[in-house]
């Protein structure tokens, strides 16, 4: 890893982001080091993106094959000589998007009956105008991650990946570098803790 | 998960602010990114491999195809071949026309057991107008002999007993020529020319298209014309014996 992040060093200070050009070049001398670069970049939040769409219907594997399939549709992008413009990140978070919104559709076909438009049924699976609830949602989600956030490090992380990435207490461990047994300790306070705050903010889950 | 847990389904599909800030506690091992940083390489490599198949198929350029000399000569001497063999087999042909081919001319046509009824004139009598006649026009007439002309006649016993109901009586006139066909309601037919007289079974087919061409009526019956074909007095008395069918031996005593 040492020897990559050397390697691209020639353009990139550690922390910057990447640009569409940057990674052009660098993958016209070594694509496969480059494409390393983005993955690690970009990996988190990609793999974020799919964990937060396909977690109520897919495995891990699911989930797994998905992000590489993202990284290999971004890989090709550039392959193809496409007009890219603007932010990275963006680009890349649209692709990842697409391609998971493409995966859940799949995996849930069949669990949704198809009815016809003109069916009277209709009618009562209409997308309701949810403008307002749209907006309730991102409030709540916003201070649910404050919330979240203002537990502080470990805590933060063990409450993340054991309730929205539902790892378990040893996967946390070795994440955090504690024992298990801490873990699930530290996991036991912090969420009595976020339940207060979200208490004190009328919020329940 | 139990009461104790939390549900963070709320963060589910999140707006892209809040997906960067879980991003932070993304928990993949660097064990699971490698499997999946070699997965997009695969897939990578896979669509390049295929894309560049796809690119070597491709062709551009012209490349001049030249045939070898000894082609085009064989290609003179078959079509050479072909023509001798055909002048050959027209010569052969023409020589033995007429000796092996013989053209039949003759078509069979079918008649009924009287010969070809299509020039007789028709008249018919039904119980119903008894003991007038009526002419059947020109397409029932042609209906009614070609009928009779292509039916299968089987010939039965003159003694076969008569049935009950109503007969109908068809009258043929060609010239001195004449004579007429009962048709009894058990569908069989008493053919009487004064000097003979059968009996004959007709195929289904045949049948229907006679009463077809007889029943049908749409001219009023007219009184019989001076013709000789049968005289007026036998063509009354048989009209009598339509209505009792049981006496067709006075019809031909009366005849004769």
């Amino acid at each position: 890893m040492k020897a990559v992040d050397a390697s691209v060093s020639f353009y990139k200070r550690e922390g910057e982001i990447m640009t569409h050009d940057e990674f052009r070049k660098a993958s016209k001398s070594s694509p496969e080091i480059a494409q390393r670069k983005l993955f690690d970049e970009y990996f988190s939040y990609v793999y974020t993106i799919v964990f937060s769409r396909l977690r109520s219907c897919a495995g891990r594997e699911d989930i797994e094959e998905c992000v590489g399939d993202i990284f290999a549709d971004v890989y090709m992008c550039y392959d193809e000589q496409k007009e890219l413009s603007g932010d990275l990140s963006g680009f890349i978070g649209m692709v990842a998007r697409r391609k998971s919104s493409d995966v859940y559709r799949k995996l849930t076909r069949n669990s949704f009956g198809r009815i016809s438009i003109d069916d009277e049924e209709a009618e009562q699976y209409e997308a309701p105008d949810n403008t307002e609830d749209t907006i309730e949602k991102k409030e709540l989600r916003s201070k649910l991650i404050n919330c979240i956030e203002r537990l502080g490090e470990p805590d933060s992380t063990i409450i993340l990946q054991k309730y929205f990435f539902m790892r378990s207490s040893r996967e946390i461990a070795e994440h955090v570098s504690l024992t298990p047994e801490a873990v699930r300790t530290r996991c036991s306070r912090a969420l009595k803790k976020l339940r207060e705050k979200l208490t004190e903010m009328n919020i329940s889950l | 998960m139990n009461d104790r847990d939390i549900d963070l389904k709320a963060l589910e599909n999140a707006d892209d602010e809040t997906i960067r800030r879980i991003a932070a506690g993304c928990p993949a091992s660097d064990e699971e990114k490698e499997r999946m940083f070699a997965m997009s390489r695969k897939i990578y490599n896979s669509r390049t491999n295929e894309r560049e198949y796809n690119n070597e198929a491709e062709v551009s350029g012209v490349d001049i195809y030249r045939k070898p000399i000894w082609h085009k000569l064989a290609a003179v001497a078959a079509a050479m071949l072909i023509v001798t063999g055909v002048t050959a087999g027209g010569v052969l042909l023409s020589r033995n026309k007429g000796d092996h081919i013989t053209v039949s001319s003759e078509t069979k046509i079918s008649t009924s057991p009287f010969g070809d009824l299509s020039d007789y004139r028709v008249r018919i009598m039904t119980a119903a107008i008894a003991p007038s006649v009526f002419e059947p026009n020109a397409d029932k007439k042609l209906a009614l002999t070609e009928a009779l002309n292509s039916a299968e006649w089987t010939e039965i016993s003159k003694d076969t007993s008569l049935p009950d109901g109503e007969s109908k009586q068809i009258y043929f006139k060609k010239g001195d020529n004449t004579f007429s066909l009962i048709i009894y309601p058990d569908d069989t037919i008493y053919y009487n020319s004064g000097s003979d007289s059968k009996r004959y079974q007709l195929d289904e087919k045949a049948l229907n298209a006679i009463n077809n061409a007889v029943s049908t009526n749409r001219n009023p019956a007219i009184s019989l014309s001076p013709l000789s074909f049968p005289p007026l007095t036998q063509l009354i008395q048989y009209g009598r014996t339509l209505l009792n069918p049981k006496r067709p031996q006075n019809l031909l005593r009366a005849q004769k």
